[in-house]
Order: C-alpha cells, then structure tokens, then sequence
C-alpha cells in the first residue's frame, strides 16, 4: 500500500528535483546572459564616460587656446584705444610736455604693461632726458636715470626688440631687465628722418604677463606717432621761433622807421623855419629894390631916359615877381609850422566862387574860354578862412585857365557829401601826365609840359593851396587825362 | 542706528604720499573727520609700513584692519598699483578686531587666536566675522575650522586672503599700525544692523572625476596614483608643458579643481597656485585624501552671471532696507578671465545692488563665506575663483 504511494512519492520528488534542475539550469543560463549584458552595458558606459574625458580634453585645450588668444586681442584692443588717444593728443597739442604727461600710468596699463619710460636725446647739446618714467618709486627713478646716462642704452636698443628673462640675447641687453625691475620688455627706438631721437620702453614686473611680439608691433607704431610728434613739435618751434624773430625785426625797423621819421620831421621844421626866415630877410631888401625903382622911375632924382625906364619897369614888374613868390614861399613854411591861423567863418559857397571867378573874368574873355558854375540851391554854408578860400579858388581857377587852351571849358561844380562840401574845378586843358600826377603839390614842382616852359611860375601854387585845404581839415585830390583835361577837387568842413 | 560709510583711493607710487592722499580723500568724500573702522586694500608693492604710516598721519588712532591685494575694487572700478580705503562711521555697529599669527605652521591655531582675541570684546548681537589670512601660507580650510572652534560652526564667516598682484611671493596683512606676513587679520561685527551675504563663482566640472590619491595639508601630491600635475598635463597637453613657469598661475587659476558638495548647487573650489618640483600641487586650501575632484571651467558669462546672482543674494538678505556700504571679496581668477571685462562685473554687482552705495573691496587668493548665506545657517568654507558681496544696511524694524 505504501510502495505505490513512496513511488508516486518518489516520482513526484524526482519530477520535483527535475524541474528544480531544469528550472536551475535555465536560471544560470539567464544570470549569466543578465551578467554579461550588465557588463557590457557597464563596459559601454566606461568607453562612453573616458570618450567624454578626452572630448573634455579637447575642450579645456580650445578653451585655454580661446582664452590665450582673447587676451591677447584684448590686449590689442586696449592698445589701440590707447594709441588712438595718444594720436589725439599728440595732433593736438605743440608742446612736447603736454603729450608725454599724456602717457601717464593709466595708459601704460591700458597697453598691457605697468612700467614704463621714454628717453629722448637732444639733438644739439646731445643731452639726455627722461620726460616719462611710470611704476617707479623716486628712489629707483634715480637709480634707472643714472643707469640711462652712463650705459649706451640708446646704441643697444636702435631697432624694435622684445626682451625676456629666457630670451637668448647679449649680456648688456638682458642686463636692462633687473635695473628696470621687470621680466620682460619691449624697446622701440623713436626714429624720425633716419634720426633716432629717443627710445620708448614698456615693460611688465608681473609674471604671467610677458610682452608678445604683437605688443611689440602697436609700440612701434606708438614710438612712430611719438616720432612725428616731436617733428611737429620741432617744426613749429621753428616756426614759432623764426616768428619771432621776424617780428623782432619788424619791431627793430619799425623803430628805426619812427627815429628817421622823427629826424626828418626835424629836417623838414628846420627847413620850413629857414624858408620863412630867408623869405622874412629877402623881403625887406625887395621893398627897398622896388622903392628905389619907384622914385627913379618918377623922376624925382632928375629925368630919365626912356629906355632906362622901360628897364625900371621889368626891375618893378620882377620884384613883384619875386615878392610873390617869397609871399607864397612864407606862407607855405608859417602855414606849415602852424604859425597861421586860419579865420574860420561860415561861408557860403556861391558868393566866395563868384568873386574869385570875377577876378579872372578878363582872361577868360581873352582866350574865349566858357565857365559854367554849377552850386546847388541850398547848398549849406562851409567853415573856412574868407581870404584862404579866394586864394585856393583863384589859384586852381588861374592853373585851369593857363593851361586851357582858347575856346576851352572850365567848369566849378560845388555839392555835398555826407560831413563836407566838395569843390571841383574842372577844365578841358593839356591833363597831367600819370606819373607826374603825384608830384605836382609839392613844391617848386612843375609839371614839365609846354606851357609852364613858355609861362613862368613858382611852382609853389598848389603847395600852398594844398596846405590851406589841409589847414582846414580837408582833402585835396587831382584827377586827369592828358590831352583831355583836369579836375581838382577839395572837400570844406560844413559849418 | 545710523551707518556712514566712505571710500578714498590713491595711485601715488610713493607709500607714504598714498596713504595720506587716499585718507584725506576718504575725509572728504564722506564729509567726516572721524570713523570707527578703516578698511584697507592696498598693493603689495607699496611698503606696507609706509603705507599705514601716511593713512595714520591723517586717521590716528582708529580701528584698522585690511591686507595686500592683486587689484582694488571701487564704485569707480577695478585699479592696480593703488591703494583704497573705506571709513565706517555708525552709532550702532560694534567692531572687535583680532590677529592670529604663524599660519604656515598652525593655520588652526592662528585662526583659534584671531578669533579668540576678537571675542574678548564683549559684543551684542554678533552679526558676522571677518577674515584676512595670508593667500599664500595658510590652509584656508584649516584656518577657518580654528576661527570656528570659538565662534561656532555655523557662525557666519567672510573674506579673502591677501594678494600680490599675481606674483606669489609675499604678502601683508594690515591691523592697527602694524603690517604682517602669515598673520590673520580678523574682525567681528556685531550690534544693530542689517547684513547680506552673496556668494557665486559660475565654474562648471568638465571631464572625469579624480581621487585625491595622496595630500598633506594644502599640496596635493597624487591624484589617481600619479603625480598631481599629471592631471593637468593629461588635459592640457603641450600648452602645459611649462607648467611650473610663467603660465602656471594662468592655468592653475583659470581651470581649477571642483569638489562636490552635497545638496550645494555649485562645486566648491580649490586653485593651485604653485607647482613644485616634485610635481605637486600647492592649493590655497586643504583637498582631503580621497576626495573626488574635477576639472572646471568657466566662460565670461558665466562669471558674471555668478556676480549678479551674489549682490542679489545679498541685498535679498536686507529685506529692502537700503544699503550703506558693500565688501567686495573678489577671485584674481575672475579679474584674469574677464580680462577687459573685470570692471564689468563690478558693474553688473552695482547694476544688481540697485542704488548707489560705497563699495570697496579686493581681488584675493582665496575666500571664505558661509555655504548658504542667506539662511544664516550654513558652515563657513574657503573657497577659490569666488566672489562675495557682504552688505551692510541700518536696521530699522527693532524696537517698532
């Protein structure tokens, strides 16, 4: 009863212990199928994970490269900026002090550095100076002073060089590195028509900032617009000087003007006071001369032969002659001393001009010669000497009647102008030759033309005319045309 | 409950000059003749001896505390080669000032003694600690645990390390009349008033991670069994071959090493400033062994994306009160890769700041801020290639 039942039993453990079997076996199977594509999941994931690394790699590398390469633009950048500002100023300004206070320490750290120095040489006395030295103490701007002048820095540094503490260059070079207390440099000389006159260094004390060959490039161009700043500013000290100097000169021969001037103003006294004294003493002995005359010619020393007579006359007549002229000849010299003074009243223009015309009124018919008179109506009065005038207008009307020929024109105009009156005598005679037209107020000057060879006379007529109108404050001009004719023209005071 | 604030610059080589113009121009500028608190930010170039002693010839006897930098920041920008100072004047802000020396040796136990000495000063209602160790001796992360150690782990700490205008050699740190070397200069802040902090740096992981194999300190020494520098050589190929010559301090601070931090958006940072012969790598802060770091990266705006996002993360923190006064903590590495654009980003901080307001602050070797500013819980790290914007305001909702 039981062996059926232990075999069902045992077949049931058997089928039980089968199937764990199998069911094991498969189980394994799967683990080890889950195992090996865990691992090679994780093994994947690993590749995955140090691919990563290396692609990190490659972007830390660029990153540093981009940084490398910012900085540097950067530091481009700024350095134009920088050299842009310089520009400005330096086109700006023609003194040299001005623009080198413009390279202070804000603009040797815009260009990337915090030290730096300017040397300039003069080029006459050879002399040496530092117009810029930044980042030093007083101390140690001693020390790079002294070193400047007794070391050759400006024969080391004569081209464009970049300076670092590895950098395999001479001795004397690199020995700028420890006086300037810094680890790299760069030195650009200032050139300027082939003549270094000076050099520019800037330098860095830091350690991760050294000088690049791009620094080296915008100093260059930096030490070229110092260069022509500094010809600017010597041309136009040239400029300034030479100035100077001529306006020195002016000044100097302006004096010398003004002294000669002054001695002839002082020639000129003395003549006119020897004219009016001459003319004084010649008059008297004229007097007697022309007295003498007279009481020979009226016979009270006894009868005289006609012929003699005749010869008294052309005594008397050139006595006249002479006392004229002394007259004129004084007047002249006392009107030029200021010794007469004229008698000023007001006058009316048409009334003087009808009595000078009616003293030349013979003459006139004589040589057919037409005057017209044109005064305007209610012209105003004039201020001026009553005898002065008639001796202008006889003089100018006597000039234009000698020197026009018969049946000619001679015409007085009388208008006038905003603060005088102008008086224009004009006539249709032979004309003033151009060159002649400036001389012809002065004295004893006659113009050289036919009549005036025919026709004695002084020469002093329109010096003193000219002298009386100036007396009066006014003006006198002459316009002519040889051949056609003459105008004279004088402006009066209004009254 | 008033806060004034002022800054002066000066570019004069000579130091002593420079600092009496710098102070004189600070005087002028806030109308005041008097502050409370002088910061001060000045090149390592200027003999710093001299320096305070032309700011002290015009500001006698006031609290000062400052250090070297790589670059100055004002309103009016980034400058090198000078000198700025701000004047805090307030009726209401309290100041306490200490100094930890000898960081090369025990960078802990100079910050436990900066810290220790600036607490002595018993102060109400302490706002925030800052920090000015020596960028180049100290391990950033050890100083700040010592500084910890007395003010708490979650009390908030800012700052950054004192430069040399990317020289790596020699740097100050001013407090009082005396300037120092591998000193910590520190002060806390504390009374009635209103603070913000921001903190950002917008450097992303690139590549693989590595594992810190070996590290003493501040210098790695292996990453993944080989030599630290292999790293860089590895990714940079060529490029690095000079590596511990003049382009190193270009590389190692423009792609530096990142650290993931749990639950923080950013990685933190640590630069190597320094390779040595023997091919490790010298960081500003400590990189424990067996972490895990990678390689970052950053683009220009990403920077200053990172630059808003920290002024605003700071004025938040006001809660619109207006702001009298911001710090500037600002990463060499930023000015580096900005390049032209370094005024820029402070720019886009005053854009983000909203209204004018006197601004100082420095480019630094290192800087520290707590993790999550704005909720004032956040432990305090050192960072690298970071910039952080602290903000002062009056506080006007006490007492209503």
């Amino acid at each position: 009863m039981y062996l059926p039942n232990m075999g069902i039993v045992f077949a049931a453990a058997s089928a039980l212990i089968i199937s764990a079997f199998i069911y094991m076996v498969v189980l394994t199977e799967k683990q080890r199928k889950a195992k090996a594509s865990l691992e090679y999941s994780l093994d994947k994931l690993k590749k995955t994970y140090d691919e990563l690394d290396e692609q990190a790699k490659i972007i830390v590398r660029k990153d540093l490269e981009l940084n490398t390469a910012q900085e540097e633009l950067d530091k481009k950048i700024n350095s134009l900026y920088t050299l842009h500002k310089l520009s400005k100023a330096i086109s700006s300004t023609f003194d040299s002090e001005k623009f080198f206070s413009q390279i202070d320490k804000s603009f040797i750290e815009e260009l990337g550095f915090n030290k730096g120095l300017v040397l300039l040489l003069d080029k006459d006395t050879r002399e040496l100076t530092l117009p810029v030295l930044i980042g030093y103490t007083p101390e140690e701007q001693g020390q790079i002073k002294e070193y400047c002048h007794q070391n050759p820095v400006l024969e080391q540094f004569n081209q464009p060089i970049l300076v670092a503490q590895d950098s395999l260059l001479d001795q004397a070079k690199n020995e700028l590195l420890p006086t300037l207390k810094v680890n790299s440099f760069c030195a650009v000389p200032i050139i300027s028509q082939e003549a270094m006159l000076g050099l520019m260094i800037v330098g860095n004390d830091l350690p991760y900032t050294q000088a690049t060959e791009g620094d080296l490039e915008i100093l260059s161009i930096l030490a070229g617009q110092i260069a022509g700043g500094l010809e600017n500013v010597r041309l136009y000290e040239q400029l300034w000087h030479s100035h100077q100097d001529l306006e020195q000169r002016v000044a100097e021969r302006t004096k010398e003007l003004a002294l000669a001037n002054e001695k002839l103003k002082k020639i000129d006294k003395l003549k006119s006071e020897f004219v009016s004294a001459v003319s004084h003493e010649l008059r008297t002995p004229l007097t007697s001369i022309k007295g003498y005359a007279a009481i020979l010619m009226a016979g009270k020393l006894g009868e005289v032969p006609e012929a003699v007579k005749e010869r008294l006359k052309k005594i008397n007549l050139h006595s006249d002659t002479l006392t004229k002229m002394v007259n004129d000849l004084l007047d002249i010299s006392r009107i030029e001393a200021g010794k007469v003074t004229m008698k000023l009243q007001s006058l009316n223009i048409k009334e003087a001009v009808t009595e000078a015309v009616d003293l030349i009124a013979p003459q006139l018919k004589e040589k057919k010669i037409q005057l017209s008179i044109e005064v305007a109506e209610n012209l105003p009065s004039c201020l001026a000497d009553k005898i002065q005038l008639e001796r202008v207008l006889t003089n100018l009307l006597g000039n234009a009647l000698k020197f026009t020929g018969e049946k000619g024109k001679i015409s007085l105009k009388a208008k006038e102008e905003k603060d005088a009156l102008q008086i224009d005598v004009q006539d249709s005679g032979i004309g003033i030759a151009k060159e002649e037209l400036s001389n012809i107020f002065e004295e004893f000057y006659r113009a050289d033309n036919p009549i005036n060879q025919k026709v004695k006379g002084t020469g002093l007529g329109l010096a003193l005319v000219k002298r009386i109108i100036e007396a009066h404050q006014g003006k006198i001009w002459v316009s002519s045309e040889p051949k056609k004719g003459t105008t004279f023209s004088f402006t009066l005071p209004k009254a | 409950m008033a806060i004034r604030a002022g800054v002066g610059t000066s570019e004069n080589t000579d130091p002593f000059q420079a600092g009496k113009e710098a102070a004189a121009k600070l005087c002028l500028n806030a109308q005041e003749d008097f502050f409370d608190l002088l910061l001060v930010f000045a090149s390592a170039k200027f003999d710093p001896q001299k320096l305070l002693a032309g700011i002290r010839s015009v500001s006698p006897d006031i609290p000062l505390i400052g250090c070297s930098s790589a670059g100055e920041i004002t309103s009016r920008g980034v400058s090198s080669s000078s000198l700025a100072i701000m004047g805090i004047k307030s009726d209401s802000l309290r100041f306490a000032t200490g100094l930890g020396c000898g960081l090369k040796a025990d960078a802990r136990a100079a910050g436990h003694h900066c810290a220790q000495e600036a607490i002595k000063t018993r102060l109400s209602n302490r706002h925030v600690f800052i920090m000015f160790p020596d960028g180049l001796t100290a391990n950033g992360a050890d100083l700040i645990r010592g500084a910890q150690e007395v003010l708490g782990t979650s009390f908030p700490i800012v700052g950054g390390s004192s430069g040399d205008d990317f020289l790596f050699e020699k740097t100050y740190q001013y407090y009082r009349n005396q300037a120092y070397s591998d000193a910590v200069a520190g002060i806390l802040l504390g009374g009635d008033a209103l603070l913000g902090i921001g903190t950002r740096h917008g450097w992303h992981a690139i590549g693989k991670e590595h594992r810190v194999s070996r590290a003493r300190g501040n210098i790695i020494e292996k990453l993944d069994g080989k030599q630290a520098i292999k790293l860089y050589r590895d990714y940079f190929g060529e490029q690095a071959e000079d590596l511990r010559k003049l382009s190193w301090a270009k590389i190692g601070t423009i792609y530096p090493l990142g650290m993931a931090i749990p639950d923080e958006r950013e990685n933190l940072i640590r630069y190597a400033f320094k390779a040595t012969e023997a091919g490790s790598l010298v960081c500003a802060a400590e990189v424990p062994e067996g972490s895990l770091v990678r390689l970052m990266i950053a683009d220009k705006e990403g920077v200053l994306t990172a630059a808003r996002e920290a002024a605003l993360e700071a004025k938040a923190a006001l809660k619109g009160a207006k702001i009298k006064a911001a710090i500037i903590f600002d990463s060499v590495a930023r000015k580096r890769i900005l390049g032209r654009l370094a005024k820029e980003e402070i720019n886009v901080i005053k854009k983000a700041l909203g209204e004018p307001c006197p601004i100082i602050g420095f480019y630094s070797y290192g800087e520290q801020a707590p993790l999550r500013a704005q909720r004032y819980i956040g432990k305090s790290y050192f960072h690298n290639e970071t910039v952080v914007v602290l903000c002062l305001a009056e506080n006007h909702t006490r007492g209503k």
